[in-house]
């Protein structure tokens, strides 16, 4: 088990490598999308000292935790190629070997996850000794906890709502494209990943915590800042334990049914 | 005599290949600092071609057979050598050129994938400006040659790969190209359905003294369509002529299929040539070309034999030697 | 004419293709008009607490934004099959397209109108004349400036996207491509200006997007020079050149893939 693991692994990585240009541009895209936040907010602020209530220093600190928490609960090339795979009749490739296919795109998931948080680290701390922004970070031992284990639960929702949507592929492949892209247009913003979501007010805060979306990025973030405390960390952590729950039985689900489906075309 | 209308002088393509060390280290090398090595895809090659011929092209994967016909399209540079079709030099792309030729490739496909074939063959018709009057009597003409005129209006996803293909050959000559290029055309069809676009392909051929250069994985396809073959290996023609003269350059031994009529003395029939089967009362020997008539004169005079045939090795047989043995 | 016949008969085709699929058509649409209303109130969200941004109003803001998202889905809706360019090289079915008697550009660059956008298209249309003229007061001359500059837009993204193609034809790698020139420009989603230097200048200039995006919106409010103006076009045809000898170039090294 642990081999096989490894040997994904590590096809993985060196499939990331072959394209030279493909990683370079990705990388550059990757350093462009720091700085474009941070040259937005830094415009935002450039007349006006406060927003939203937040300072500028306080606005930098989040967007910066984002950027990180993005790379690690976001960064997941399974999602497209899975909905893919259905579509084209690969995944018959996979059905005939002793694998498991959800745990095959986690895996080379979690490979390309970690290239990209190594080298988001290197670059992010480039920019740093580059742009000196004044942030503000706790040191309170609970919070990290918490955070860790906010973002592990977040990996695992967003891997799982990802691929669910995905199957979605074996009923309608013509629509998948366009189911995910809705999704994604509600997750870029209410996953908290363009503004912090207190920002919100009140009522749609607590409507937010029935989506898996808050989850991602949101949370994670607002428990390592200190923004949620005590208690309600804990409120925070079960309820999004729960998400991950529903949404691992969901997903299995789906994909039970349309694996039915699938064989019964018989590509 | 008429003159050739593709002529290929001294041909070479080379592509320059970079090399992976295996391992992730050998990736992460392959970031920075890159080897590369040449791969000659076509050394040095030269042929010509005359009007309303129809040629094949054989050898084994890589061989170049798909490069050079890439170049005679125009779609590769070359990286040295002298090409003319039809007056042409293929990689000016000029647009007088490439209304009189057309490649098909078993493996690619023009055709709109969600729509009707009959919507890409109207799109190539503007491409290629074709009149009307002219569409509508060339695609009368294809349709019927390959009895599709049913499945026109089906959507292109929903045919089989036969149809298809067959799709994809109308949508080549929708212009009437003079020249054709076929790379692969039967590639994983069914055997009748492989007979079918053989057939078309040899219509096509005399019905429009089409030129045309063929490459197939199927010796079946070359033996019934081409009288001359090119045989290419590692980017260099091995043989170019008749392709019965492939036997005659190529082949070493004849074999004599003998049925006896009384005893057998099988030291005796040893001394004839080397024994591949004995199974009273027949054998199969094989003899030296140039020892064949004596070997049968010998036979007659030492055995008593009911009947003997003196037969040439088959073509397959001979191709795979000579890929084999080199 | 031939090449515009052409076009059609691509663009009829792209839109039968897309319109078979309805179900894809208005979630699209939907998800569309919800990204883009979502910055707009983040937009209106953020002059809550301010008066101006690096002295425009917040109408001035709104309506860059609005013309952003006018030039950004009319390049899309022209240059979709950029998006597709990868595959039809990784498939090897570029070669089909190369021996055609056609400009291959026509086929790659404009041949998948994207009939998906064209509602969106119009609507924005709409509403930045709508809301131009309600709020910004701009006169005749204003507005034929505006289009015209929103024009030479238009061709400094056609620059750009046979850029991308033919480092797609060198090296396979259009997507990332194609993503950074998108958030590249989403940056302009706010005017240039608001970027402190030299952010502000590499965006006008070096990469002419700020040209291509601020410069149609600051001509209609009457704060763009005639120099300027003058200089977005050279720069547009500037680019455009560059962009059709790099594709003639890239076409000399196309390795065909596939045996």
């Amino acid at each position: 088990m642990l081999s096989k693991f490894f040997i994904i692994f590590n096809a993985s990585l060196q499939n990331e490598f072959t394209y030279r240009l493909n990683f370079i541009l990705w990388r550059f895209r990757n350093v462009l999308r720091l700085l474009m936040t941070y040259f937005l907010w830094r415009g935002i602020f450039v007349n006006s000292p406060q927003v939203f209530g937040y300072d500028q220093s306080q606005i930098l600190t989040y967007i910066l935790l984002t950027l990180i928490v993005v790379s690690i609960v976001l960064s997941s090339p399974s999602g497209e190629r899975i909905g893919e795979e259905i579509a084209n009749g690969d995944l018959s490739n996979y059905l005939v070997k002793p694998l498991n296919y959800l745990r095959y795109w986690f895996i080379r998931d979690v490979a390309s996850k970690i290239l990209n948080l190594s080298f988001n680290i290197l670059e992010l701390s480039l920019l740093f000794l580059w742009l000196r922004p004044i942030v503000n970070l706790p040191n309170n031992l609970i919070s990290i906890f918490g955070f860790v284990y906010a973002i592990s639960i977040a990996v695992g929702i967003y891997f799982l709502l990802n691929a669910s949507l995905r199957f979605f592929a074996f009923w309608s492949p013509e629509n998948i494209w366009s189911i995910a892209f809705l999704t994604f247009v509600f997750l870029e913003t209410l996953s908290g990943a363009v503004f912090p979501l207190d920002i919100l007010p009140k009522t749609v805060q607590i409507g937010l915590q029935f989506t898996p979306f808050p989850y991602l990025i949101y949370y994670p973030i607002a428990i390592f800042l200190g923004k949620i405390q005590g208690l309600e960390i804990i409120r925070i952590l079960i309820q999004s334990t729960i998400w991950l729950f529903l949404i691992f039985r969901f997903a299995q689900f789906i994909w039970k049914k349309g694996l039915k489906t699938y064989g019964a075309y018989g590509k | 005599m008429t003159d050739p209308v593709i002529q290929v002088k001294n041909l070479k393509k080379y592509y320059s290949v970079h090399q992976k060390e295996p391992g992730l280290l050998g990736s992460l090398k392959s970031l920075f600092k890159r080897k590369y090595y040449d791969v000659k895809a076509v050394d040095n090659v030269s042929f010509e071609i005359k009007e309303g011929e129809l040629v094949g092209f054989i050898g084994p994967n890589g061989a170049g057979k798909t490069t050079t016909l890439k170049v005679l399209s125009g779609l590769l540079y070359p990286t040295s050598g002298q090409v003319s079709v039809l007056g042409f030099t293929p990689w000016e792309r000029k647009s007088a050129y490439q209304k009189q030729f057309s490649i098909v490739m078993g493996q690619k496909n023009q055709l709109w994938w969600d729509l009707p074939a009959i919507e890409s063959f109207i799109l190539n018709k503007a491409i290629y400006e074709v009149p009307d009057a002219q569409f509508q009597k060339t695609l009368d003409e294809l349709v019927d040659l390959l009895e599709v005129r049913d499945i026109l209006k089906v959507q292109v996803r929903k045919l089989s790969l036969g149809q298809r293909m067959k799709m994809e050959l109308i949508a080549a000559l929708i212009h009437s190209p003079k020249i054709l290029f076929l790379d692969e055309p039967t590639i994983g069809l069914d055997v009748v359905m492989q007979k079918k676009i053989r057939e078309f392909i040899q219509e096509y051929n005399k019905r429009f003294n089409a030129t045309i250069i063929l490459t197939s994985h199927y010796m079946e396809d070359v033996k019934q369509l081409c009288e001359r073959v090119i045989v290419i290996d590692h980017g260099t023609i091995l043989f170019d002529g008749k392709l019965d003269e492939i036997i005659k350059k190529f082949a070493s031994d004849k074999t004599l299929d003998v049925t006896f009529d009384g005893k057998v003395d099988l030291e005796k029939l040893k001394e004839i040539g080397k024994i591949e089967s004995f199974e009273y009362p027949k054998a199969t020997i094989n003899v030296k070309r140039s020892k064949a008539s004596e070997a049968a004169t010998e036979l007659l005079k030492k055995f008593q034999v009911a009947d003997i045939n003196i037969t040439e090795p088959q073509i397959e047989d001979i191709i795979r030697q000579l890929f084999t043995n080199k | 004419m031939k090449n515009i016949k052409i076009w059609l008969k691509y663009s009829i085709n792209s839109a039968q293709q897309a319109l078979s699929n309805r179900a894809a058509f208005a979630l699209f649409t939907v998800g569309k008009t919800i990204r883009i209303l979502m910055f707009l109130f983040f937009l209106v969200f953020l002059f809550s607490g301010t008066k101006n941004l690096a002295g425009y109003s917040k109408d001035q803001i709104i309506f860059f934004y609005l013309s952003f998202n006018l030039i950004d889905t009319l390049s899309q809706l022209f240059f979709r099959e950029v998006y597709r360019f990868r595959d039809l090289l990784i498939t090897g079915n570029f070669d089909l397209v190369l021996t055609k008697p056609v400009n291959p550009l026509i086929r790659v660059l404009l041949g998948g109108f994207d009939i998906f956008d064209l509602p969106i298209a119009f609507f924005i249309l709409i509403a930045v004349i709508y809301y131009g003229s309600l709020n910004l007061h701009p006169s005749l001359i204003n507005w034929l400036l505006y289009f015209l500059l929103i024009f030479n837009g238009l061709i400094i993204a056609t620059a750009f996207n046979i850029f991308v193609l033919g480092l797609g034809i060198i090296s396979t790698s259009v997507d990332h491509l194609v993503m950074v020139y998108r958030d590249l420009s989403s940056m302009l989603r706010i005017p240039a200006d608001l970027y402190i230097e030299p952010v502000r200048f590499l965006l006008t200039f070096a990469i002419p997007l700020g040209v291509m995006i601020t410069f149609p919106p600051k001509a209609l409010m009457g704060i763009l020079s005639v120099q300027m103006i003058l200089i977005s076009y050279l720069l547009s045809f500037i680019s455009l050149a560059l962009g059709i000898k790099f594709w003639g170039y890239c076409l000399k090294h196309y390795q065909s893939t596939g045996s």
